[in-house]
């Protein structure tokens, strides 16, 4: 058989394109699952106001649910293959490496839809409730003389993209470790007693300068999750004389984006490491 | 070249004549301290249906797996019409249907036809008529969950998947296990159809060679991971006959046979040898000890793969 | 379909093949210009190898039983061929007769004998033309 008579696999959007039909067909249990949490809630939060005369106010909160929904997303897409086996993927006539990215990036934008969807039904249950986005909080801001100074803050547009951009990140992160570890769940136990081990023996207080170091600081993960809010926060003897939070300073949309482009660098590296492992036995 | 190392004084033959559409050089695979695959040469002509026999372990379903780039292997290499099977990976699973030899079936929760529909994505040129014939012919409901299926309808569900794109190499490992009589018989005469339309080339293991005796033209018998017997069918067929002689009263048949004696029987008067080699040298070599030759019968394809696969000391 | 084929004989498959069709013209189901399936059908009927069918196809052209028509198909010759193919027929019978005589230690005379014998008797005629 000569050169130009051999079949051709697919091209790259072909695959894509079968992945995101793929993965469709794989998550329609979670998106039952999920309508029906979202019908619960919604019943539930209809209560809730009309008997408390509550409203609902959407808060920034979302996007650490959102970041745990992405942290555990990819055991979801992956259902139905085996990384590390004779996984009905690795039979495609495609690049291994390319149908784990394309597999990933499926499941990535269905996370999004599903992100999405779970914050305009909760923006509009807040709407209806009356309550809505949050404006004009009141916020304590200390002063670089040390004194504190009561701010009225509406949060920034950036702040709402933060919801979206966390769970991303978990997500790819998550992805690559179930790409590139044959027991994830053997890995998370000594990962675990690896940590109390290190919390017994290390001296005191390094585990929490580690913590803080990896979470805060100007390229802290929390910068992913939140926004930053976790490093600008510090507790404070309010003028009101209870312990309450203050801000250092006002949130940073360029150090968010900063922390986040080092930790989306860092997530992609590794998905693209893991998608590369051999999966020959 | 061959990759048996004789102990035997005749060696059967391992070489084929290409071009090849599925060839391995000296493929050796290890498994902790266990040899899977023992310098395997296999070499399945271009156009061939190719039947590789072995028991159980020997090796059969690794060999096949390698030329799908799932195995690694020690040493040795493989290619599909001339691709190399692992730096050309995406390539020559392009030109593969592969059936594999296990029931497991992947996304038990999709239906038949949404599973074929997907598969068709990854296929340019993908003929959904084609397909809806293959699964009529086999009698399959694209409507079915693959969870729900039988083991019979899961392994005709994985024959159509093999066959769906018409590739021009199919590998298909034990593809009449599990299947009732008549949707074997359905399932072979599928394969013809396939052979007549594509031209291509089959290379399938199995157990039963008699189940696929019409179609094979090459046979393959593996044991111990080792590939101790490669040739056409019709050389199988003039080479390894059934001698059946008998001779004077205390007659014990020659010393020495020219050729490689598999297995020797005596009954009476009469002794029966299975050999390969030449018939005349055979024949002549029986008589001349006084003997009679009553008949030199071919075996058939299911007979001969038992007699080689059951003799020690080929190796 | 004419063609019967036994995986269990002796014989290859195409050899099979070739004496069906010399069967077929020695009984006079095949008659000239009378057209052959095509490799395809037979070989998907069959669940044969289409190469098998196809080789014998090619060997009968060879012979002079058949012809092929370009884009038409596979018909059997119309000359003197099929003819002598038929007679040839009655060889080939012999042939199997003998080699089984051989077998089983009868010579050549007792074995034309017991057919004489047997073709004589009132009951094995009978008997032939049911099967």
């Amino acid at each position: 058989m000569t050169e130009h008579s051999l079949k051709s696999p697919p091209g790259f959007w072909a695959v894509l394109d079968a992945q995101v039909r793929s993965t469709s067909l794989t998550l329609r249990r979670e998106a039952f699952l999920l309508v029906f949490l979202l019908v619960v809630m919604t019943v539930g939060a209809i209560f809730d106001v009309m008997l408390d005369g509550g409203v609902i106010v959407v808060s920034l909160d979302i996007g650490l649910l959102f970041a745990v929904l992405g942290l555990m997303f990819p055991w979801a897409v992956w259902r139905g293959e085996r990384p590390f086996d004779v996984s009905p993927l690795w039979l495609l006539p495609i690049h291994r490496r390319t149908a784990a990215l394309a597999r990933t990036m499926a499941g990535g934008l269905w996370l999004v839809v599903i992100c999405q969807s779970i914050f305009i039904w909760y923006a509009g249950l807040a709407i209806i409730s009356g309550g809505g986005f949050p404006t004009h909080e009141v916020r304590y801001l200390v002063t670089s003389g040390g004194a504190l100074q009561r701010i009225s803050w509406t949060p920034e547009v950036w702040q709402w993209l933060t919801v979206f951009a966390a769970p991303l990140v978990t997500y790819l992160f998550a992805s690559a470790a179930l790409l590139s570890l044959r027991y994830p769940i053997r890995w998370l136990a000594g990962g675990l007693i690896a940590t109390l081990i290190l919390a017994i023996v290390a001296p005191n207080g390094f585990m929490e300068s580690v913590i803080e170091r990896l979470m805060l600081g100007p390229l802290g993960f929390d910068h992913v999750l939140t926004g930053g809010r976790e490093d600008i926060e510090m507790l404070v003897r309010l003028p009101t004389g209870e312990t309450g939070v203050a801000w250092r300073r006002l949130p940073d949309a360029e150090r968010w984006l900063a922390a986040l482009a080092a930790w989306l660098g860092l997530a992609l590296a590794a998905l693209v490491a893991a998608a590369s492992r051999s999966r020959r036995l | 070249m061959t990759p048996i190392t004789p102990t035997a004084e005749y060696v059967l033959p391992t070489g084929l004549q290409g071009p090849f559409a599925v060839s391995t050089h000296a493929l050796t695979k290890r498994f902790g301290a266990a040899l899977a695959l023992d310098a395997v040469s296999l070499q399945v002509p271009e156009g061939a249906v190719y039947v590789l026999a072995g028991a159980n372990g020997a090796g059969k379903t690794t060999l096949l797996t390698a030329l799908l780039d799932l195995v690694r292997p020690d040493e040795g290499r493989a290619e599909v019409l001339g691709l190399d099977t692992h730096r050309q990976g995406a390539m020559a699973r392009a030109q593969i249907g592969y059936m594999p030899g296990s029931v497991t079936a992947a996304f038990p929760w999709l239906r038949i036809g949404q599973f074929l529909s997907l598969l068709g994505g990854y296929y340019p040129g993908w003929d959904a008529s084609y397909v809806g014939h293959l699964t009529e012919r086999l009698d399959l409901d694209l409507n079915a969950r693959i969870r729900g299926l039988s083991k019979g309808q899961t392994r005709r569900f994985q024959l159509v998947c093999a066959l769906s794109h018409r590739p021009p190499v199919l590998i298909l490992d034990e593809p009449t296990d599990g299947l009732d009589p008549e949707m074997r018989d359905e399932a072979l005469g599928l394969l013809s159809e396939h052979l007549a339309d594509t031209g291509g080339t089959v290379l399938l293991a199995t157990h039963h060679a008699y189940e696929v005796e019409g179609l094979a033209d090459h046979v393959g018998i593996m044991r111990a991971g080792r590939l101790i017997l490669q040739t056409p069918r019709e050389v199988l067929q003039s080479q390894l006959l059934i001698y059946r002689a008998d001779g004077p009263e205390g007659w014990a048949g020659p010393a020495h046979l020219d050729a490689q004696v598999i297995a020797r029987a005596r009954s009476g008067r009469e002794i029966q040898w299975t050999v390969w080699g030449d018939k005349r040298t055979v024949e002549q070599a029986i008589e001349a000890s006084g003997g009679v030759v009553r008949s030199a019968t071919p075996l058939g394809l299911d007979q001969a793969v038992t007699a080689l696969m059951r003799t020690k000391e080929l190796r | 379909m004419f063609v019967q084929i036994n995986p269990a004989d002796p014989r290859p498959i195409y050899v099979q093949i070739m004496d069906e069709v010399r069967r077929g013209l020695a009984v006079g189901t095949l008659r000239p210009d009378d057209p052959l399936p095509s490799v395809r059908q037979l070989a998907a009927e069959l669940r044969l190898n289409p190469n098998t069918v196809a080789q014998a196809y090619r060997e009968l052209e060879r012979a002079g039983l058949v012809y092929v028509r370009r884009g038409q198909g596979t018909f059997i010759s119309a000359g003197d061929a099929p003819l002598a193919s038929a007679a040839k027929c009655s060889v080939e019978v012999a042939e199997r007769a003998l080699v089984d005589a051989y077998r089983h230690g009868v010579d050549v005379h007792e074995l034309v004998e017991a057919i004489q014998r047997l073709s004589a008797s009132d009951t094995f005629p009978v008997k032939a033309q049911n099967r």
